[in-house]
Order: structure tokens, then sequence, then C-alpha cells
């Protein structure tokens, strides 16, 4: 049965892919996932000097949702290029590095250095992690995506994808994204949210707010891919509470080219492979390949 | 290396109180678990796994101990013989025995015991001394001496004096006679109060925080410690007394 998709220049065996900080940098989920079998892994958060993350609790559990605030934590830019990126190189899956800076120079740099980096097969600039102070409003912001993603077009030739946060005016952040020159937009991230521990009457999580995932923000998810989706002519990448092979068509009839899995790997960790092979028995079923139902929904 | 699978459930106890212990048919995670490593199990329907410390281990079957408090605690606790359970695992790094067979103290504060067990059978096993304080609030929440492995030499506590002698089990620190490895397991609380009384000795703890994927993916349960960040997921649970910040531990 023939998934394929295709993301700027990169051919994706299916559309299925691990989404940023769920995932690590792939081989910590070897040992009990078929990773080659993805359509693609987006590693961690990467930034350009090493971060240490925010205070615990990190994550807490809601209904149908997880929020976190592990506030970018990673090794830095060098040492992915170093250590990571040449364990990718003998992969057959495709790593995409998620990228987040403090202000446009930064990605910038962050780009250009995993520009031509054997194993790195593209980037997604994340404009929105609800976690980090400085860049937190620059994924609803048209004229500041615009700007990120114009400087980081120029400095790389890989794919580049950009990552929306949830913006009440999501068609205008998409257009601007792809009018600066994107390859395709990962719509969306977590959103801001915060619990309180009733036991310890204090914020549940150290960073006080965390981004909200899971099935809790799927419609939301779904409505903002419905919408970036009827305003570019780009691929869109749908995100947001995909836990089954429905899921994932329903982002798809949304108008979706692709999907990442994010929380839904916490649950279950083989939950990517999993709806690779639903989505399989779909395509079997319905005598459909899956190219042809993209943006069906949209009326 | 870590399995992931469903597993039946060859055997439920409810020992005491909340408490309940499933024996699980896991031969890939029976063969390779260590004392102090730990699964994660599926609950339906909720959205993170918990983790629970590998108890006990019989052959093919693997004993998990837990008490009904929580959301999956209590789902956990409904769940009958022959139902399966989603487990991953063993995770984690687990307690470091000294080369050669000596004398060891384990120290287990209420639910902190569940560890301890599988801990206390792998070293009489392999002709180490067993020393184990434990304790408890009240004779209710005491884990049962008959359960104990025998061979362990046991002090029994309790806060309240319901059973065994009055106090905390860092109030029998530190024991009589020369013991130069020490296991804790309990709250936080119990590991400030070791620290005092233990000064100089290497003690292992075991600590608990919430964690995501369990593999060293998701960095949710770092920490800080005197040796730089750690995953507990990974580079955990068990760490150096020592080592620990205590302006960490904020479950
Ligand atoms: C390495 C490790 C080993 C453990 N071993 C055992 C064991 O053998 N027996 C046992 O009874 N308990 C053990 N715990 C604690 C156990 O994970 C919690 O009791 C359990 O997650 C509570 O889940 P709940 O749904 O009943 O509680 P809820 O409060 O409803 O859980 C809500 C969320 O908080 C998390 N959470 C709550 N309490 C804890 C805690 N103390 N530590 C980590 N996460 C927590 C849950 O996993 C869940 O994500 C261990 C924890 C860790 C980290
Ligand atoms: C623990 C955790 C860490 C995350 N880290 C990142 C990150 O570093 N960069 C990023 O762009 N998104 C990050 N995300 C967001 C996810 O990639 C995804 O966009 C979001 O969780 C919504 O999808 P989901 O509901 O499938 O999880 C993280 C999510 C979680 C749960």
């Amino acid at each position: 049965m023939n998934l394929e998709v295709e993301i700027a220049e990169l051919k994706l065996q299916n559309p299925v892919m691990a989404a940023s900080g769920t995932f690590g940098y792939g081989a910590e989920y070897e040992p009990i996932v078929d990773i080659q079998k993805l359509g693609a892994i987006v590693c961690k958060g990467t930034t350009l000097e090493e971060r240490e993350g925010n205070p615990q609790p990190r994550i807490w559990e809601t209904p149908s949702g997880i929020l976190n605030s592990v506030g970018l934590e990673n090794p830095g830019v060098e040492e992915v290029i170093k250590v990571k990126a040449p364990i990718w190189e003998t992969w057959q899956v495709p790593v995409i590095v998620n990228i987040a800076g403090n202000d446009p120079e930064e990605y910038v740099l962050l780009a250009s250095k995993l520009d031509g980096v054997k194993g790195v097969s593209g980037i997604e600039v994340n404009l929105s992690c609800p976690n980090v102070e400085g860049i937190t409003d620059s994924g609803e912001n048209p004229e500041v995506a615009f700007d990120i993603t114009r400087k980081v077009r120029k400095s790389t030739s890989l794919p580049l994808i950009v990552k929306l946060s949830y913006s009440s005016h999501v068609s205008e952040v998409a257009s601007a994204c792809e009018e600066a020159g994107a390859d395709a937009l990962t719509v969306m991230n977590s959103i801001k949210g915060m619990a309180i521990d009733i036991k310890r009457r204090r914020p549940a999580l150290g960073n006080i707010t965390g981004g909200l995932s899971g099935p809790a923000i799927r419609p939301i998810a779904i409505h903002s891919v419905y919408q970036a989706a009827k305003a570019v002519s780009i691929p869109v990448i749908g995100c947001g509470g995909i836990f089954s092979g429905e899921d994932a068509l329903e982002f798809m009839l949304a108008g979706a080219t692709a999907v990442q899995v994010g929380a839904a790997t916490l649950s279950h960790p083989r939950a990517t492979v999993n709806i690779i092979h639903e989505l399989e028995e779909f395509c079997l079923k319905e005598n459909t390949s899956l190219k042809e139902i993209i943006g069906l929904a949209q009326i | 290396m870590p399995s992931l699978n469903s597993f039946p459930i060859r055997y439920k106890e409810r020992p005491y109180g909340d408490s309940c212990i499933l024996w699980v048919e896991a031969p890939e995670i029976a063969r390779d678990a260590r004392p102090g490593q730990f699964v994660t199990v599926g609950c339906d329907g909720l959205m993170l796994r918990r983790p629970l410390s590998v108890h006990r281990v019989k052959g093919e079957e693997l004993a998990l101990m837990f008490s009904a408090t929580g959301t999956g605690t209590r789902w956990l606790s409904e769940r009958k013989e022959g139902e399966r359970l989603d487990l991953l695992g063993p995770l984690g790094r687990g307690f470091e025995l000294p080369p050669s067979p000596t004398r060891i103290l384990l120290i287990g504060g209420g639910k902190g015991i569940f560890p301890l067990i599988f801990l206390s059978e792998w070293a009489l096993d392999r002709g180490f001394r067993v020393s184990l304080i434990l304790g408890a609030k009240t004779r209710e929440k005491l884990y049962p001496a008959h359960l104990v492995p025998c061979g362990v030499n046991l002090s029994l506590i309790t806060e309240d004096g319901s059973y065994g002698d009055r106090g905390k089990v860092t109030d029998l620190l530190p024991l009589s006679g020369e013991v130069n490895y020490i296991y804790a397991c309990g709250p936080s609380s119990m590991y400030r109060e070791a620290t005092l009384k233990l000064s100089g000795k290497e003690v292992q703890v075991l600590l608990e925080v919430r964690m995501g994927c369990g593999v060293g993916a998701c960095h949710c349960c770092t920490i800080n410690t005197k040796r730089g960040p750690k995953k507990v997921c990974q580079d955990g649970p068990t760490f150096l007394l020592d080592d620990i910040l205590w302006d960490e531990l904020s479950l």
C-alpha cells in the first residue's frame, strides 16, 4: 500500500512523524520501537548553547492531556551535530532538527550551523515554545514569524518547516511563513496552560505554566489545520492529540499532508508505528492512497 | 534492554490496608530486572504511564506492589487475575551492590519497603548479610514481617508505637556494628534525616519524580545533582544520598 507523502524535497515513506520533545533523538526508542518504519523523526528542541531547562516538577497529567514545562533542556547544537547527526546518517528514517532561539539572529546561527550536516534532513523552526521567555508570542505574530522565517530561509538550503503555536489568526501567520519561504508548516505546538497541586497548594509545575498537549487540544488543532491549509499552498503537518489512525485521518481530511505524534508516545511508546499500521489498513479497506484524502473535508 | 508488551496477571494479593501486589508473567522483564529498577504501567484512559518498582521476581514472574491512593493505582488495584497489563521495563539503573558479599543495611520507610524486598532477596541469594530497618506511621501501614524474606535481620518501628519500637526509622540510626553499604527508600523527609545521621557513609537512595517517557527521551524527570543534571528514569532512580540537592525534590 502506498502511504508516501512529500514535504518539500523530503519523500516520507508514510505521513507519521514523531513530534519534537517526545522522541528524544530517536535512539532512546530503538529497543522498543521499529523507528526505521516512521515517516520522519523530529528531534528535541535544539538551542545554540546547552540549556538546563526548568525546575521540577515538569510534567502533570490533566483530563485527556499532559502539561509539560521541560524548558528546552538540550545539549546545544554543537553536541547535536557532533554526537547525534553521525548516528542519524546511518538511518533510513529522516531526522529533522527542531530549533529554538531567543531572537532571529539565534535562529539564523542555528540554521547555518545545521546546513549541510550529514544526517540532518530538515529543519523545524519552533516559533512558539510556551516554556521559554522571549520567544513566546513570535508564533502568534505574523510580522515576527515572517522575519524569522525569511532570515532562516536565507541561511539554509535544507527543507524548512515552521512550527506554529495556537493563534486566533493562524491563517495570517501561516501565509506570512509561506511568503517568507517556508517549505511546510507544522500546526500546532502545545497550548499554554496551568494546573494547581491542591496538596501542596502551589502551581503544579515548577515553571508555573506549561504546554498542554494530548487529545484535550485535538479539536483546536484540527480547526487550526483546517484554517492554515486553506490559507497556504505549502504542505501542512497536523499535530495535536493524535493517538490513533482515525485521529491522523481526521487531520489529513482537514488538510494535513502529514502528521506528528507527541503525547501519544508517552502513553503508548509504539503509538507512531501503530498509527502507521492503522493508516495502512484504512487504505487497503477503502482502496485509496493517503494522498487522495488530503483536504477532502475542506468546504 | 527494556521490553514493551502486555503480560498476564497471574496472582493478586491484598496484604494489608489499601496495598496490592500483582504477580505478572513477564519473562523478558523478570529475566533482566535488577533491584531498584522499575517498570511503567499503561493504565486505561490515563495519559501517563505509572512508574512502579520491581517488588519481587520469581522465575518468569515479577511482582509489583503499590497502595491504591490515586487514579492509576486505584485502577490497577481493580485488575483481576487473567487480565493483561501493559508493561515497559526494566527501566533505570538499579542499586549497586559491593563486589563481594558483606553486610548491608536497608532502610525502608512506609511504601519505601516495596523495592527493598527484591534487593534483600537478591543480596541474600548472593551471600550478603542483610539488616533491614522497617518503619511506618502505624501498625496498619507496616509491611507485614512474615513477607520479609527469611534470613533478613529485621528491626521494626512505628511512629505511634503500635508495633515494634516507637519512632521513625532514622531514630534507629546509626545501627550498632560496622556497616558501610546502606540502601534507603522512603519519603524525602526520611532522606534528610538520614543525611544527618549517616554522614560519611555511602548511602544509595531511590527517588520518585514525576516522569514522562521512562526511557530518557522527554527530559521531564531531569533533576540537578551535585554531579550535574541527571534523568531520574535513566541515570536513576537510584542516587547517592550525598549527591542530592534537596531543593530539587518537590513532587
Ligand atoms: C522510579 C519509581 C518507582 C516507584 N515505585 C513505586 C512502587 O513500587 N510502589 C508504589 O506504590 N509507588 C511507586 N512509585 C510511585 C508511583 O509512581 C506513584 O504512586 C503512582 O504514579 C501514583 O499514581 P496514581 O495515578 O495512583 O496517583 P495520581 O496522583 O492520580 O497520579 C497523577 C500523576 O502523578 C504521578 N505521580 C503521583 N505520585 C507520584 C510519585 N510518588 N512518584 C512519581 N510520580 C507520581 C503519576 O504517575 C501520574 O502521572 C514509584 C515512582 C518512581 C518514580
Ligand atoms: C514532553 C514534551 C516536550 C516537548 N518539547 C518540544 C520541543 O522541544 N519543541 C517543540 O517544538 N515542541 C515540543 N513539544 C510539543 C510537541 O512536539 C507537540 O507539538 C505538542 O505536544 C502537541 O502534540 P501532541 O498532542 O501529539 O503531543 C513537546 C511536547 C511534550 C509533551
